[in-house]
């Protein structure tokens, strides 16, 4: 095989990566079949221009999806050409932190023949969005195992009760779409738990008999703390721990046309889980800002069509305030800061632009771990364009 | 064609730009030319000569390197033909995003190794051995779209100590120490400071400065009227004096398995064509000084780039190297951001399994493009 060519621009972090003490925060929001199967469609089922050898399927019954917060507080790739850079003998380098949210659902992959004829499903996950913190881990993950990752400010309160969470992501984006909008700072995501369940885990199923199918694929999935949780009978399918990435590139000339495309199996192992906490779900907050930017997604994902709440979440409604003064003050957009050499200053989650409404999300369930995580690439599952169409 | 599926949580916006009211700062200093050498040798004369039918190196009439800061207070998609986008919101109805880029260059010059391709593909072209910006997203489309190898940095710009001159600065993600127990920060790279623009009152540069070549009304206003003309002058001589900034680069992919193995090797060009110059000044570089602190994983950035010995009496304290450019200068200008191509894709051994990546060529040089585009073969 072609060697890759190195660089300093290239020192990324390498797969498998290992997590040491990270702590994960995931809620069950709803989610709509239709949707679900549009997006397989677009991304995995599609002729381009020849088949991948998989049919891609909702699940039966009801549909849910996993949005996640995770805090990597020491993070380094077990690659050994990265240690390498140490010195023979040494087997990590390149530690760094981040944190991650995203959305991932569990879908059902079937084998298909030449016939059209689908068989022997697996269950796998699929990540249509992910956001990072940290630019080291998005290079790394869009360019090498293919994830949908995207860079955006995070806050996470400090402070709080154990396990508890208030998140706030914002990313550079445009508020109203018109060849004079400036991008900005938006606000993109809210979310703040409201403390413990009172309930026990048999006691949230049987009051949301819905989240009974689900609650198993995460206890056999290792998204949920690594081992099958006490009361939750295994999972009805097969598979479960495999993530799978649409890895792709666009053609310098034609931003229509890929000069690669492939599907990349992956999947992330927890293990030492402990603190393991339910929260409940009556009390936590979830809210997606409106923005053109970030319409389609909400549409396309969450099948939001409009906001579903006027303005931010009321305790960022001071910010959303003094963003519409400014723009009273400036209505032909904010003076550049004067000409002056100034350091920038690290993000509060009030720096962004809250002054939007917002799409607000049920959660189902919620929970929280920590874990050590270890991230391995298992294959390229198909390549597309080797074989005619 | 193999489609690219545009994910919704994107917030690309794919060349080609136009960028009107430019800012740019320039520093030039000598450049090491076999370094540049191997810095092609390395990324761009990959496999046989002979079977990819080019050699880059050096270009001995300007051995210069020159580091340029760049603000773009307004960047608009100016896609001149109708985007491959389906449904979604044109680019250019979308918004404008402003952003800062800092990057060193050099050039280097392509030479066909067949009598033929000697006069049909040889050319001058810019490579960019160290690319920063600002904006994520210019990052992400850069790297994954042109195969430059832009990091994301935190870029400071505005003015010095005196008024009217420049500062900057540049922090990158890196590790201060080469230790198994080193974590990444946001650690300082670079910082450029300069005085005020000349003529100042800080006295007159010397008289073997690359500024007593333009201090003349007449000259500075030739600098005008050469880049008010650079259309007209490009397109008289077909290309042959070329008045922008045509780049190289070598776009990779890793394996997601093995990833010190490749999928995808090219070669990828672009053109920043720069118009309407404007308020061109020199500093005075006994008064610039630019530091860059290559210590931990940054020791590798400037590998192919030969800094000037530095001057100790000036010498910034934490930084590893500092020294005074060559020349200095700032102007304003527009800048368009196009003609982006495939200039040769080398052929890859993916692995057991799967066919090789084919080799392609598309090298004619600029100034023979209008030509074969006129008496060559139709396109395919």
């Amino acid at each position: 095989m072609t060697e890759f060519i190195e660089s300093f621009a290239t020192q990324q972090l390498l797969p498998p990566w290992t997590a040491r003490g990270a702590l994960t925060w995931g809620f069950a929001v709803r989610l709509s079949r239709c949707r679900i199967r549009d997006y397989l469609a677009r991304y995995f089922n599609g002729g381009y221009p020849d088949e991948a050898p998989f049919y891609y399927a909702p699940l039966p019954g009801p549909q849910f999806g996993l949005l996640s917060v995770a805090y990597f507080p020491n993070v380094a790739s077990g690659n050994l050409q990265t240690a390498s850079r140490l010195g023979p003998g040494e087997t990590s380098w390149d530690h760094l932190t981040h944190t991650e949210a995203y959305l991932s659902f569990p879908v059902l992959r079937y084998a298909l023949s030449k016939d059209n004829l689908v068989t022997d499903p697996v269950l796998v996950w699929v990540e249509p969005f992910v956001f990072s913190d940290n630019d080291s881990v998005v290079f790394s993950s869009r360019e090498i195992w293919g994830s949908d990752m995207y860079l955006a400010s995070m806050v996470r309160e400090l402070g709080l009760p154990a396990h508890q969470l208030h998140f706030d992501m914002g990313m550079i984006g445009i508020k109203n779409f018109s060849p004079r909008s400036m991008s900005e700072l938006l606000a993109v995501l809210h979310i703040r738990t409201g403390g413990d369940s009172p309930a026990s885990l048999a006691e949230i199923l049987k009051a949301n008999p819905d989240l009974d199918a689900f609650v198993k694929i995460l206890g056999g999935s290792g998204a949920f703390a690594g081992k099958k949780p006490e009361g939750v009978d295994p999972s009805p399918y097969a598979g479960g721990v495999e993530l799978n990435n649409l890895k792709q590139f666009r053609d310098c000339y034609d931003m229509g046309a890929a000069i690669y495309r492939s599907i990349v199996a992956s999947k992330a192992t927890h293990t030492e889980v402990d603190n393991i906490v339910v929260f409940d779900p009556s009390h936590v907050e979830i809210a997606f800002m409106w923005s053109d930017s970030i319409a389609e997604l909400l549409t396309q994902l969450f099948d939001a069509e409009q906001p579903t709440d006027t303005g931010p979440p009321p305790e960022h409604f001071a910010a959303a305030q003094r963003t519409r003064r400014l723009r009273a003050k400036y209505p032909n957009g904010v003076p550049p800061p004067p000409d002056t050499f100034r350091l920038p200053l690290p993000t509060v989650p009030n720096d962004m632009d809250w002054d939007m409404n917002r799409v607000v999300l049920k959660a189902e369930f919620g929970f929280s771990f920590s874990s050590n995580v270890h991230f391995e690439v298992l294959s390229t599952i198909h390549t597309y364009g080797l074989t005619a169409a | 064609m193999i489609p690219y599926v545009q994910s919704v949580a994107s917030q690309e916006v794919p060349p080609p730009y136009h960028f009107p009211g430019v800012t740019v700062n320039a520093f030039v200093w000598e450049a090491h030319l076999p370094r540049v050498q191997a810095y092609c040798d390395r990324f761009f004369n990959l496999g046989d000569a002979r079977d990819r039918g080019f050699t880059y190196g050096p270009a001995p009439m300007w051995p210069y390197a020159i580091l340029l800061f760049i603000d773009y207070p307004v960047m608009i998609s100016a896609s001149r033909t109708p985007e491959n986008i389906g449904q979604e919101i044109p680019y250019s109805d979308r918004g404008i995003v402003s952003q800062r880029e800092v990057f060193i260059s050099f050039p280097v010059v392509r030479l066909g190794t067949t009598p033929g391709g000697l006069i049909a593909n040889s050319a001058v072209e810019w490579a960019l051995p160290f690319i920063v910006v600002g904006e994520p997203m210019s990052a992400v489309c850069g790297r994954e779209m042109l195969g430059l190898e832009k990091l994301r940095a935190n870029i400071q710009i505005g003015e010095s100590e005196f008024p009217g001159s420049f500062r900057g600065q540049v922090s990158l993600p890196g590790w201060a120490t080469l230790t198994s127990d080193a974590m990444q920060g946001m650690l300082p790279f670079l910082d450029v400071a300069t005085g005020p623009a000349v003529p100042t009152f800080r006295g007159s540069p010397e008289e073997h400065s690359l500024w007593t070549l333009f201090r003349s009304r007449v000259a500075q206003n030739a600098i005008g009227a050469i880049s008010t003309a650079s259309d007209a002058v490009e397109t008289i001589s077909a290309g042959t004096f070329p008045t922008s900034m045509q780049t190289v680069s070598l776009k990779q992919f890793r394996d997601a398995a093995e990833p010190g193995r490749a999928l995808y090797q090219a070669l990828v060009s672009c053109r920043s064509k720069y118009a309407v110059i404007e308020n061109f000044q020199f500093y005075k570089e006994e008064d610039v000084r630019i530091s860059f602190h290559l210590e931990g994983s940054f020791g590798e950035t400037l590998r192919f780039i030969e800094l000037p010995p530095g001057n100790p009496s000036d010498n910034d304290k934490d930084a590893s190297n500092s020294f005074r450019p060559k020349a200095a200068y700032r102007f304003n200008a527009n800048i368009d951001f196009d003609n982006m191509r495939t200039l040769h894709t080398f052929p890859v051994d993916r692995g057991p399994g799967l066919p090789p990546v084919a080799p392609t060529s598309d090298l004619t040089a600029p100034w023979l493009r209008p030509w074969r585009g006129f008496f060559g073969p139709g396109r395919p």
